[in-house]
């Protein structure tokens, strides 16, 4: 009892003791950059327990003796260690770290990765960057920014969509397009297939409906992470067996609430038009002049004839304006921001607009010092008016439209469409009565939520859970009215107009729950992953269709003759299950070996019932594959630091991963019925036959690259190798209709991408006034259709069967982005064989060969920075170099004499070739010498034409994609108001320049639209219109 | 130790999550369509497809070849070529039965038949076979060799084609296994759901007029064989007889598929209504198709013994009034009957089409005849019968019955007339018997036993058929290899008229359907002679001695 007695004073002396010697320190932390407070910030006494963190205001106390240590940290600050003097307050500026904000990077499911331990690249782009282009949608802003991130969008139009592709297609008839994850969570970007979803039934080429992606507000999003290879996505399964686009989105911020608003206005202007003659006038052929018709074979306009410039007169002004506001703050315990945003566009084809609303609320709420809960709320509405597109779109109406002619004549004082050369049923729409008459409109609503929770029961533990929602509801109309050349039927069978409607409601609902255990044993460190995930995606579309209006200008279903209305659901469901674990082995920093194994369960591949058979299949919905990775920091090893002391940062990466990728649509493993709409009803077989032996796809990928730090940082190179090999392409070809069947989903086909990517970062200047920040993207990628199933001579798309014989069709040994297409007869040598009879080459071969290949040799985007004081200037050049793009407006120019190249036609002309005479296979064959004028003789446009004349070979385009311009007033200014924390103004320029020896509008163009399989219509440009440039203006200011 | 229990407690989870998850992927069938269907509901698909299918080749291609009708838009290549006996390349037009046969009805007729034997529903399993056995004979009439002993295997990718005899053969062998089913009773009565709206929309599940059906298949395909040998010595002719007799009695009993006109999949497709619509429909090219040519038109003004009329506006045959339309534009054509001469049809002539006049104000066409949007679509019929069996007799040599056959025929035409084509809006009146006795008195008929000719059956039977019967005009044009003394209006082709792949020959025969077998099945084409330009123009084992 002493003896206890006696420690417990001195216990209480000696602590009282240590109290008396210690002394109080206060002081406030602030960011060096801004001179915000920082909340948070650590601060802890260097070899004891002691520590506390700053409050809201940044401020902060603790109690030490003289000659402590204090160490300041923050993520993403340089830490900074002060002794203590006694002198207080100890006021501190951290400064922040360039480089740790790189250090830890965010993989599948927010799992938190040291950089130095990861075997593959993830590119990442500051959210800023790409919201600073005032795109509405942020893939767009992104292109250029990401060595072999390609983004290929439809047309220039108001809420296009686009394909978003990493690396290049891996896929013959699957999706090829990324995963987009928002907080962990993969979200719908799926794009409206009218083929499948809607009661017409239509290829995907005629209309265009945004991908989903587009709903997401740029200006949320503080991070990109790109995965591209299977490796990156090995934890996200199949899913992600196309890369992944990882989006990390704003949170808010501890401290003083603050406002941010950002508004900006642009307009925008078409500046590059198809090319038309208006010499010659309409006729069939020989010069005569015929009212009848829209081909230009007739005699030169009457002297006198007014001419109309129909182009610039069609397109109008295009003007857009957005507007952005958030309000964030909280405390150490609880943050929040909420985000509002408002755009709307008026495009520049007359009548297409683009409009969204979106509000997102995320608050974080630490609970308990080991559980952190973060939610988010995301609320989009979007409205789209759009133009058609394609054949009978508004760009090949404004190219057939008779010069003599003033286009914006459309319509009579009763509301009737004006005619000029043929009846509503076969003369083409004006393109403005199409545009105002047939009306085609796209709303959305959408909402968004996640749940993240955060629970670290120890510090070796992190279990992580999310679970994400995503609902959307899509309500479109699409409308031909009964005078329009595609709503009026035929003067044998009017349809007096149509109308689709549809409503898609998809839900997606998924999670994921991870646990990571970190352990350090010496030298040894190893984290290991263990998760599971869910996914649900279920989509139901309902559509209406019906003809023959009562009254021609009202558009309601309600409007329709009965007996024409016709109604469809397309019920489109599917889960998936997935389980992962994941062991990196690290030594020190030095080196590190990530295993990772998956096993993925797919709905796809469960039975379905044979209809054809009746009978069930087998279930095998599980398939696993595993990947490992190596990443080697050399310069942590002495010799290398002493040998290159120019060199801060090496590291050495390489990796192995298997991916499965599974069937790309849904009940695919059973025949199925479809309801029969004919005399009776009652149900027949699809055309599509069921394979019960349908296996997933399987990619197989290597990669090693190296990353390099040289001169203090300042310069930074990255360099990657891959070769993906993909194996059992799943594809969907024609059978011998012997078989009960016309299309079969089967395995068969490899295909093989390799490539390599470069991005090189640099400050060449870096001075106290001057800043000057470069970033150089490269990316050359090969994809090679290496076999596809045994019997298969060419696999093509028919969506993308748009004009004449050419379409997006794959063959072995050619490349994936292969184009097939009709040739010219030819003889044994080669030599174009000419007709004996009119002189004109012949096209008796109706087999497809590869004629062309879309894939580009390489990418290259530049990005500069330059920053003069409050002055910052930035651009990003984005090149395509190489690969061909197929012209098919200048086709239908061609053929229908309306191309500037048949203004020639007076000058006789003999075509190289030789006479199909007989003696074309000898050594001898007759030299073709028949002379052709082909102003008398119009067979000469139409028949003389061979696919590969409009391709246009190696296709160069030079972007400007963007350039801006942003000012900062100074903060002496701004303080003299007392509650303006900052206040900027920008100037934006977007699609700036292009050049390009491409000759029609744009070569960035697709026939069809995201939802098209495979490459789709990547590449093939028939009546879209290019990207305008837009000049933005707009101030930002912080409360 | 505790280690231990964590990792078997995750083992634990992890089973259940597997045999759980199962469960939860289990959602692989398509919720808006029943996986497994009945033969009931099978039945109605496969009748409006034996009519869309018969009816698309013979619009575009049959009608043409046959000169039953024509276009006037000779510019138009892909439509003429047809006159000119070519085809299209690369194209699917000509190919449809080959899609009616193997995917349309396919699997469908199969799994209807699987279904009614495994269910003793005897009476969808005698339809089955019995529409299987006329599928299969339409089809071979039209492309020669077809498979009938692989086809449909899950799997398989490749097929071989059996040539005619063994068609033949197999046709009889599905048309035997009908009567057999046909002759037995179910145990549950249909008759409620074989008469209802998604019933049998041919005979109302009549099991008597079904054997006709198979039995008039059985007659039409002896009736192929009358250049073989054993037509006469091996009593083919005898079968005629005997299956025609067994066949349809009268017009009421001819096998015909009915719609209800209530939207355009529920139209006849050569009325009016489908006019316009991109896949079907006789004028889906406003210019193309559906005009009448010289060739009916003579027969109907006096071609079929003597010289027809020029200019015709009226006619002793009551038939062209009910057939054709007359000119109605203005003077120079009002009233006038005119019509296109094969492959020289031209844009600035303006003959009517067959759907008759657009009555003022109206959106559709009033609709003629046969081509109206609720007329029954024929398949076979008794005037067609009693044709086959004159022509049978006649060759065998008994004229007396032959010529009671023949008349039989002509008056049934009659009788099909006043039945089924007096559907269009404002329809023609009905053909009285002065009118019928008129004609029938008239030189144009063959007035005795003696002077009876095998042309004079032949064209009455193109008459009877024209507008529908396309195949067995078709393989009756065959038999007699396009006889100018048979067909005395048949529009002879001069060597500038034929396709330039034809070599100056007719067409014997479609191609089968370019996207199935030329893509996918090339190889076993191949050993038909079938990549050849020319195989159409190859003639078949049918017609051949």
């Amino acid at each position: 009892m002493k003896k206890a007695l006696l420690l417990f004073f001195l216990a209480v002396f000696c602590c009282v003791a240590h109290v008396m010697a210690q002394t109080l320190i206060a002081g406030k932390v602030t960011s060096s950059d801004d001179g915000e407070p920082l909340p948070g910030v650590t601060v802890k006494i260097k070899d004891t327990k002691t520590s506390t963190v700053t409050d809201v205001s940044g401020v902060y106390s603790i109690r030490a003796s003289k000659g402590q240590v204090l160490q300041f940290s923050y993520i993403g600050y340089l830490a900074q260690s002060i002794t203590v003097t006694g002198v207080t307050p100890v006021n501190v500026k951290l400064k922040t770290d360039s480089r740790s904000l790189n250090e830890v990077v965010v993989t599948a499911y927010n799992v938190a990765r040291d950089k130095r331990s990861l075997g593959y690249s993830t590119p990442t782009v500051n959210g800023d960057e790409v919201s600073q282009t005032q795109r509405e949608d942020f893939f767009g802003g992104l292109q250029g920014r990401v060595a072999g991130l390609s983004i290929n969008s439809t047309n220039g139009n108001p809420g296009a969509s686009a394909q978003i592709i990493l690396r290049g297609a891996t896929s013959l008839s699957g999706d090829n397009n990324a995963l987009i994850v928002v907080d962990g969570v993969p979200i719908n970007n799926t794009t409206l297939n009218q083929t499948s979803q809607l009661v017409t039934g239509a290829a995907n080429r005629d209309q265009d409906y945004s991908n989903r992606a587009m709903d997401i507000n740029p200006a949320d999003i503080e991070t990109y992470t790109i995965m591209k290879g299977p490796e990156a996505t090995a934890l996200y399964g199949s899913a992600g067996a196309g890369g992944a686009i990882l989006i990390t989105t704003k949170k808010g911020k501890a401290g003083a609430t603050s406002v941010n608003y950002s508004t900006s206005f642009r307009i925008e202007k078409v500046n590059k038009f198809p090319e038309i003659q208006q010499v010659y006038n309409s006729g069939s052929t020989g010069g005569v002049y015929s009212g009848a018709v829209s081909t230009y074979f007739g005699p030169t306009y009457l002297p006198g004839t007014t001419i109309y410039d129909n182009m610039h007169n069609f397109f109008q002004t295009g003007f857009s304006q957005n507007h952005n506001m958030s309000i964030e703050g909280g405390t150490d315990k609880f943050t929040y921001r909420w985000s509002n945003e408002y755009v709307d566009t008026k495009g520049t084809v007359p009548t297409t607009t683009y409009t969204r609303f979106s509000s997102r609320l995320t608050g974080s709420a630490v609970v308990s010092p080991s559980l952190k809960i973060t939610t988010s709320f995301n609320y989009i509405n979007s409205t789209n008016n759009k133009a058609n597109k394609g054949a009978n779109g508004i760009l090949m109406e404004l190219v057939r439209f008779p010069s003599n002619y003033d286009v914006r004549n459309y319509q009579d004082a009763a509301g009737n469409r004006i005619l000029h050369y043929s009846t509503i049923y076969s003369e083409y729409d004006n393109p403005l009565w199409d545009v105002n008459k047939d009306p085609a409109q796209d709303k959305n609503d959408r909402f968004l939520g996640n749940v993240n929770v955060a629970f670290t029961p120890t510090k070796w533990l992190a279990v992580n859970g999310i679970v994400g929602t995503d609902v959307t509801s899509t309500v479109g109309t699409q409308v031909y009215n009964g005078q329009s050349y595609k709503g009026s039927g035929s003067s044998t069978a009017p349809t007096l107009g149509s109308i689709t409607n549809y409503q898609e409601l998809t839900k997606i609902f998924n999670g994921s729950l991870t646990a990571t255990a970190k352990a350090n044993l010496g030298i040894f460190n190893g984290t290991f992953i263990v998760g599971g995930t869910f996914h649900d995606f279920n989509a139901t579309t309902n559509s209406q269709y019906g003809t023959h209006f009562y009254d021609p200008n009202f558009y309601s279903i309600y409007n329709t003759l009965p007996t024409t209305r016709n109604a469809g659901i397309d019920i489109n469901r599917y889960r998936n299950v997935g389980a992962f674990a994941q062991a990196v082995f690290g030594y020190k920093t030095l080196l590190y070996l990530t295993l990772t194994g998956r096993v993925d369960g797919s709905s796809r591949l469960m039975p379905s019932i044979n209809a054809a058979t009746g009978t069930v299949a087998d279930a095998h919905p599980y398939f696993s594959y595993p990947s490992a990775s190596l990443a080697f920091n050399f310069t942590d090893l002495n010799a290398v630091k002493e040998a290159l002391p120019f060199l801060d940062y090496g590291k050495l990466r390489m990796s192995y991963a298997i991916t499965g990728k599974e069937p790309y649509t849904e009940y695919a493993l059973g025949t199925n019925y479809v309801g029969a709409n004919s005399t009776g009803g009652g149900y027949a077989l699809s055309v599509t036959a069921g394979n019960p032996d349908l296996r997933p796809e399987k990619s197989k990928n290597f990669e090693t690259g190296i990353e390099l730090q040289f001169l203090k940082n300042r310069l930074g190179l990255d360099f990657n190798y891959y070769n993906l090999n993909s194996d059992g392409q799943i594809i969907q070809p024609r059978l011998s209709y012997i078989s009960g069947f016309v299309l079969e989903l089967m395995n068969g086909g490899v295909v093989r991408n390799r490539g390599f990517e470069v991005s090189l970062t640099g400050t060449p200047v870096q001075s106290k006034d001057f800043t000057w920040t470069a970033r150089a993207n490269f990316a050359h990628n090969r994809g090679i259709v290496l076999s596809i199933a045994n019997q298969l001579p060419e696999l093509y798309n028919s969506d993308t069967w748009v004009i004449g014989n050419i379409r997006s069709g794959v063959a072995p040994g050619a490349s994936i982005y292969a184009v097939t297409g009709t040739r010219f007869d030819k003889n044994n040598a080669g030599q174009i064989l000419i007709s004996p009879s009119s002189g004109l080459p012949t096209t008796s071969d109706t087999n497809f060969y590869p004629i062309g290949d879309r894939q580009p040799l390489f990418n290259l985007g530049l990005t500069n920075t330059f920053t003069y004081k409050s002055l910052s200037l930035s651009f990003l050049w984005d090149l395509r170099y190489g690969g061909d793009v197929i012209n098919g407006t200048e086709y239908e120019e061609y053929t229908r004499g309306i191309s500037v190249k048949t203004l020639d036609r007076e000058t006789p002309r003999i075509i190289t070739g030789v006479l199909n005479d007989g003696f074309q296979n000898t050594d001898h064959p007759t030299a073709n010498n028949i002379a052709i004028i082909p102003y008398s003789n119009a067979a000469y446009y139409s028949t003389n034409v061979s696919p590969e004349m409009f391709v246009e070979r190696n296709i160069k385009a030079l972007r400007l994609r963007d350039v801006t311009l942003s000012y900062n007033f100074p903060q002496s200014m701004l303080n003299r108001t007392g509650f303006v924390k900052n206040l900027g103004v920008f100037f934006t320029v977007t699609d700036a320049i292009l050049i390009t020896n491409y000759s029609g509008t744009d070569p960035e163009s697709n026939a069809t639209n995201a939802s098209s399989g495979g490459v789709g219509g990547y590449g093939l440009d028939y009546g879209n219109v290019g990207k305008p440039i837009g000049f933005n203006l707009g101030l930002r200011v912080k409360l | 130790m505790r280690k231990i229990y964590k990792i078997a407690a995750a083992l634990g989870i992890l089973l259940f999550a597997t045999t759980g998850c199962k469960k939860y992927l289990d959602i692989n069938s398509n919720p808006a369509i029943p996986q497994v269907v009945k033969a009931e509901l099978l039945l109605p698909p496969i009748e409006y497809q034996m009519c869309n299918g018969t009816e698309q080749d013979y619009t575009r291609s049959l009608s043409k070849l046959t000169q039953n009708l024509g276009g006037i838009d000779a510019l138009n290549a892909s439509t003429t070529i047809w006159e000119q006996h070519g085809y299209p390349a690369a194209s699917d037009v000509g190919g449809v039965v080959w899609r009616m046969v193997y995917f349309d009805l396919g699997i469908n007729l199969e799994n209807m038949i699987k279904d009614a034997v495994a269910n003793q529903k005897y009476e969808y399993a005698g339809m089955g076979y019995a529409i299987k056995a006329w599928a299969y004979q339409i089809a071979t009439d039209e492309y020669g060799p077809l498979n009938v002993t692989d086809a449909f295997t899950p799997g398989q990718l490749t097929f071989t084609y059996q040539d005619q005899p063994v068609v033949y053969d197999k046709i009889r062998e599905w048309g035997n296994l009908a009567i057999q089913y046909l002759n037995m009773t179910s145990p549950v009565n249909y008759s409620a759901q074989l008469q209802g709206p998604t019933g049998d929309g041919i005979y109302k599940g009549d099991k008597a007029k079904w054997k006709k059906f198979v039995y008039a298949v059985f007659a039409l395909q002896y009736g192929h064989l009358i250049n073989k040998a054993a037509f006469t010595s091996s009593s083919y002719a005898d079968s005629i007889a005997k299956y025609t007799d067994l066949s349809f009695a009268n017009e009421t009993e001819d096998a015909t598929i009915g719609f209800n006109a209530a939207s355009v999949a529920d139209a006849n497709p050569l009325g009016p209504l489908n006019a316009g619509s991109a896949n079907s429909g006789l004028l889906n090219s406003s210019t193309g198709y559906g005009r009448p040519t010289t060739t009916i038109l003579g027969l109907l003004t006096g071609g079929v013994r003597g010289t027809p009329t020029p200019s015709p506006t009226t006619s002793l045959d009551p038939r062209l009034s009910r057939f054709l339309v007359s000119g109605t534009t203005n003077a120079t054509t009002s009233g006038i009957y005119s019509a296109i001469q094969p492959c020289h049809g031209s844009n600035t002539t303006n003959i009517p089409t067959v759907l008759g006049f657009l009555p003022a104000g109206a959106t559709y066409y009033n609709g003629k005849y046969i081509f109206t949007d609720k007329a029954r679509y024929p398949l076979m019929t008794y005037s067609e019968l009693q044709f086959v069996k004159a022509e049978a007799l006649f060759i065998k040599g008994d004229k007396t019955n032959a010529y009671t056959a023949y008349i039989n025929g002509i008056k049934a035409t009659v009788d099909f007339f006043n039945q089924y084509g007096r559907t269009a809006a404002i329809s023609d009146p009905t053909i009285a018997t002065t009118e019928l006795n008129a004609y029938l008195a008239s030189t144009e008929v063959a007035q005795s036993a003696a002077t009876l000719t095998i042309s004079d059956i032949m064209q009455q039977k193109y008459i009877a058929l024209w507008g529908w019967g396309g195949t067995e005009t078709w393989c009756d044009l065959r038999k007699y290899h396009y006889s100018a003394s048979v067909y005395r209006t048949y529009y002879q082709l001069t060597t500038s008229d034929f396709a330039s792949t034809n070599g100056g020959k007719y067409a014997y025969r479609n191609r089968p359907r370019y996207n199935s077998e030329y893509v996918w099945n090339a190889g076993e084409l191949a050993k038909w002679g079938g990549l050849a330009t020319n195989y159409n123009t190859l003639e078949m084992w049918f017609s051949q001695p």
